[in-house]
């Protein structure tokens, strides 16, 4: 490489370093001037300070529910909840997806329950779901799980039925049994649809966990939005939503961080 | 006796409002050892007589047999070869090529070796952990036949497998794979579009009539050209003639229907 080329490398290199800090300079601006805002506009009565709290006070209610353990509380009982919804629901769809796949028939028969399902508010079934589970953690549980289920049943199922009508011959041609399709090809090839389920799946477990606890519970981060409400607490809610934000994305940024990971091996 | 014996196979296929006669009525027989192609005008029918041979389909009527007994379903005693290599893309190239001998459950130790052997053939063996993506189409279509030969079929069924390939790789897999068929003693039946790939690679090609199809003629292909590899055979002169009069025989076919 002669050394005019070189030097234009560096240059551009230098350019792309530039533009990636301003824009993560400019992320972090807005971070500062949203809370800078919010705390300004609040002490100087812009806003009405105890509907829209401010973060200095939020962060005051932070520190005590920190020391009195309660906030953990809070967070571990909705963490475990979403957890639990979010892998009872896409375990459970891949699952029911596969029966539909195994037989044609019960998904031909079952094909307009599933739309119906489908199109249905799944919140409108809370009531529904406390008076079978009962007023306590596995009410929230299945709601997480209701709302994922279905649609993951929907989007595993088709990925399952347009896998490449080839590679199955490919197995077929060695006498494969239908299990052995399953195992070998309809399974694998799905993977990329899976992982993108999961993706979503993590969005609505959360969704679904939050309204459950709004409608029944006595922990959890829904449940503080909704007692922080009631009592006039706005630093509480604030609070809970801040977590949730923070917790979500983490969340999201794990299964994407886990969906490359497998999806590295695999271009085509 | 022959190794694969199609008796009067007959076909029809159901529609929602006809009944559609695809093959009127096949005969032939391949022999052990033997490399036949059938050829005919599109749509009448080849790809349906492979699949029924593969037990892949069953005929409406009429008996295809191998060694003797009925072909039902298929088996590791038929290899088939499609028109692409459909390798898996989550696959290596090592696990693709042994997934014959998952699905039957041959996967010994012996029969990898053997399958690695076969690798070493087409001259690949280093791209035994590569991905799929990663190898050229001529490459892949090897490592199809690896993984169609790794369960030691005794009868070969090759669907167009050149079909999707550019011109030189095609000549060059035509050599490769004949080679190849010829020293194990395989039993081929190669179906094929092109006259001249039929000649070059087969001792007898059998050429089907318009759908609803039939055994228009069989042709056997003279020693001079057989025992050459396909790509000297294609530059003989006697293979000008028959290339001309399979031709033209093909012609009659296209045109009186």
């Amino acid at each position: 490489m002669n050394q005019q080329v070189n030097s234009q490398f560096t240059k551009h290199l230098r350019m792309k370093k530039r533009e990636r800090w301003q824009i993560r300079l400019t992320q972090l601006a807005i971070l500062i001037a949203f809370f800078a805002l919010w705390e300004i506009a609040s002490r100087m009565h812009w806003i009405d300070p105890l509907l829209f709290s401010s973060p200095s006070s939020v962060y005051s209610v932070f520190v005590s529910m920190m020391q009195s353990g309660a906030l953990l509380t809070h967070t571990g009982v909705t963490l475990f909840e979403t957890i639990m919804g979010f892998l009872i629901g896409t375990i459970g769809g891949v699952l029911i997806a596969a029966m539909l796949w195994w037989s044609p028939f019960l998904s031909r028969v079952l094909d307009p329950y599933l739309v119906i399902l489908n199109a249905m508010p799944k919140v409108a079934l809370g009531p529904i779901l406390i008076v079978s589970f009962g007023p306590n953690m596995s009410s929230v549980i299945a709601m997480g799980v209701l709302i994922s289920i279905i649609v993951t049943t929907l989007v595993i199922y088709s990925a399952f039925k347009e896998t490449d009508a080839n590679l199955v011959k490919v197995v077929d041609t060695f006498g494969a049994s239908k299990t052995q399709r399953f195992r070998y090809v309809i399974f694998p090839a799905s993977y990329p649809a899976i992982l993108s389920a999961l993706k979503v799946n993590v969005g609505l477990a959360w969704v679904g966990v939050i309204v459950g606890e709004y409608l029944v519970s006595n922990q959890g981060l829904g449940y503080m939005i909704i007692y922080g409400f009631q009592v006039f607490n706005f630093n509480m809610v604030m609070l809970s939503l801040v977590v949730v934000a923070i917790l979500a994305t983490l969340m999201y940024q794990g299964v994407a961080l886990l969906e490359k990971q497998m999806t590295k091996q695999r271009k085509q | 006796m022959a190794l694969l014996n199609l008796r009067h196979v007959k076909k029809h296929f159901f529609t929602q409002e006809h009944v559609v006669e695809a093959i009127r009525e096949i005969n032939f027989q391949v022999e052990k050892g033997e490399f036949v192609s059938i050829i005919g005008p599109s749509g009448c029918g080849k790809t349906t007589v492979l699949s029924m041979i593969a037990g892949l389909t069953s005929p409406s009527s009429g008996q295809i047999e191998l060694s003797g007994s009925r072909v039902t379903e298929p088996s590791a005693e038929i290899g088939y070869m499609l028109q692409q290599d459909y390798l898996f893309p989550w696959l290596t190239i090592g696990k693709n090529m042994t997934i014959g001998l998952d699905v039957t459950k041959m996967k010994t130790v012996e029969n990898k070796e053997y399958a690695l052997d076969l690798l070493e053939q087409m001259g690949l063996l280093d791209r035994v952990d590569d991905m799929p993506h990663e190898l050229s189409g001529g490459m892949r279509q090897r490592v199809a036949l690896v993984r169609t030969l790794a369960t030691k079929p005794s009868l070969l069924l090759l669907d167009e497998p050149f079909s999707a390939l550019d011109f030189q790789t095609k000549l060059k897999l035509e050599d490769l794979i004949h080679d190849t068929l010829k020293a194990q003693k395989k039993t081929t039946v190669l179906v094929t579009h092109d006259i001249g790939e039929a000649i070059a690679m087969s001792d007898r090609v059998v050429l089907l009539g318009h759908r609803p199809s039939f055994v228009q003629e069989i042709f056997t292909i003279p020693n001079e050209l057989r025992e050459l590899k396909p790509l000297q055979a294609r530059n003989h002169p006697t293979y000008q003639t028959w290339f001309q009069r399979i031709w033209k025989e093909l012609e009659s076919l296209e045109s009186t229907s």
